[in-house]
């Protein structure tokens, strides 16, 4: 390496610089003596103190960040899902209004013991049911259950009637927004059959054993019927 | 406590002091020192995947301290005091004269211009190669040579005026 190499080279950094390159030419081994005892100034220099504890301060901070939801993605995923599963059931129309025939014959079995009753109940008993949904009731047939009950939280007339010793089940409940505004429409499963008529504020849905029994009541339950409000 | 805390703390512990001593002399302030270190080892933090090698941190922190000065002057460019004598310490000193000296490498350690001075603080403070310093400033390693070597004459020349050696600072 020549002199201006070398000079290079120490300015460069002289602790790189060996001395057996510069056993040569005393000049540049004064110069790499320089530069060192400049780089050792610097050096006391540079070092300025450190504030005290500022590594545990950096640490705390760290501490105290939020959480990014991708460190620990489970239980943000669990999260997610809940929000998304809850989205989709208020998404969803209501059972109600999708079908109320289905929540008819929902409620049908789950009282089934009532279409086994065949004690008539005393109209006295009943009207006041009948008020309390707006409806003023001259039914001809006897009323052997009837008890309110629930469609989606709106509250409804659960009735059985007997007609020809046969029990069929009405449910009279007052028209609410979301439920459907069909003037009539049937419904069937394997066991029952059954009809629901819209009028200007209720709804009426019957449901039976046999066809015939709805085809057969249905017209003259509606004129027994009036409708207050 | 998990590997990435633990990595993390290790990171901290290891190079804290020297990325504030860096940053001092980086924006010549105390508070802004602490509050760049603070703000380069949080975006660390959020980073720490990046790293993936032990032997690259050293480098991987000074870049990002870099970016976070950068930052600091897109936002607002902040006042502060021109330097920040109680922060200094020497702590041995052997005479007067080497007390006078000290004192003159300091103002002329602050006045030396950034692309010189930056290179250079790395080299002494992190004893990092050539090749290290011209990665993390991005540049290739000729312009680091060169830049050291400017550094460090206009430091000798300004500190022995009466000893020029006949280096040209334009090498």
């Amino acid at each position: 390496m020549d002199n201006l190499s070398l000079r290079r080279a120490l300015y460069q950094d002289p602790s790189r610089v060996s001395a057996q390159q510069l056993s040569d030419d005393p000049q540049l081994a004064q110069l790499q003596q320089e530069l060192l005892q400049q780089d050792q100034w610097c050096k006391q220099l540079l070092n300025v103190d450190v504030p005290a504890q500022l590594a545990d301060r950096i640490l705390l901070q760290q501490r105290l960040q939020p959480v990014r939801w991708y460190r620990r993605p489970w239980p943000y995923a669990s999260a997610a899902a809940l929000l998304l599963s809850l989205w989709f059931w208020q998404a969803q129309p209501p059972a109600l209004s999708a079908d109320l025939g289905q929540q008819a014959l929902g409620h049908v079995y789950h009282e089934l013991a009532a279409l086994g009753a065949t004690t008539p109940l005393n109209a006295d008993s009943v009207q006041p049911l009948f008020a309390e949904i707006g409806v003023t009731a001259a039914l001809t047939m006897p009323v052997v259950y009837a008890r309110f009950c629930h469609f989606e939280g709106v509250r409804a007339l659960h009735l059985v009637l007997e007609i020809d010793g046969q029990p069929l089940t009405l449910f009279v409940l007052p028209a609410q927004p979301g439920l459907p505004d069909t003037s009539a429409s049937q419904f069937a499963d394997a066991r029952f059959f059954g009809k629901s008529v819209t009028t200007a504020r209720h709804h009426l849905v019957m449901v039976a054993e046999q066809p015939q029994l709805l085809a057969q009541i249905g017209p003259a339950l509606l004129k027994s019927l009036k409708f207050n409000i | 406590m998990n590997s990435a805390q633990q990595r993390y703390e290790a990171l901290v512990r290891a190079y804290t002091a020297d990325l504030y001593r860096y940053a001092w002399w980086l924006c010549r302030s105390a508070s802004i020192a602490e509050d760049l270190v603070q703000d380069t080892f949080l975006r660390a933090w959020k980073s720490l995947p990046q790293l993936q090698e032990a032997g690259a941190a050293k480098a991987w922190l000074l870049t990002i301290l870099r970016h976070e000065n950068a930052r600091r002057f897109e936002r607002k460019q902040l006042d502060y005091t021109e330097v920040e004598q109680d922060s200094l310490v020497d702590t041995s000193s052997p005479s007067p004269e080497h007390a006078v000296a000290t004192d003159r490498l300091h103002r002329l350690l602050l006045n030396l211009p950034q692309d010189y001075r930056e290179p250079l603080v790395m080299q002494l403070l992190f004893g990092m190669t050539g090749d290290e310093i011209a990665t993390v400033l991005g540049l290739n390693l000729n312009t680091v040579n060169t830049r050291l070597f400017r550094g460090r004459a206009q430091l000798r020349a300004q500190l022995q005026p009466d000893y020029p050696d006949g280096v040209s600072l334009h090498g």
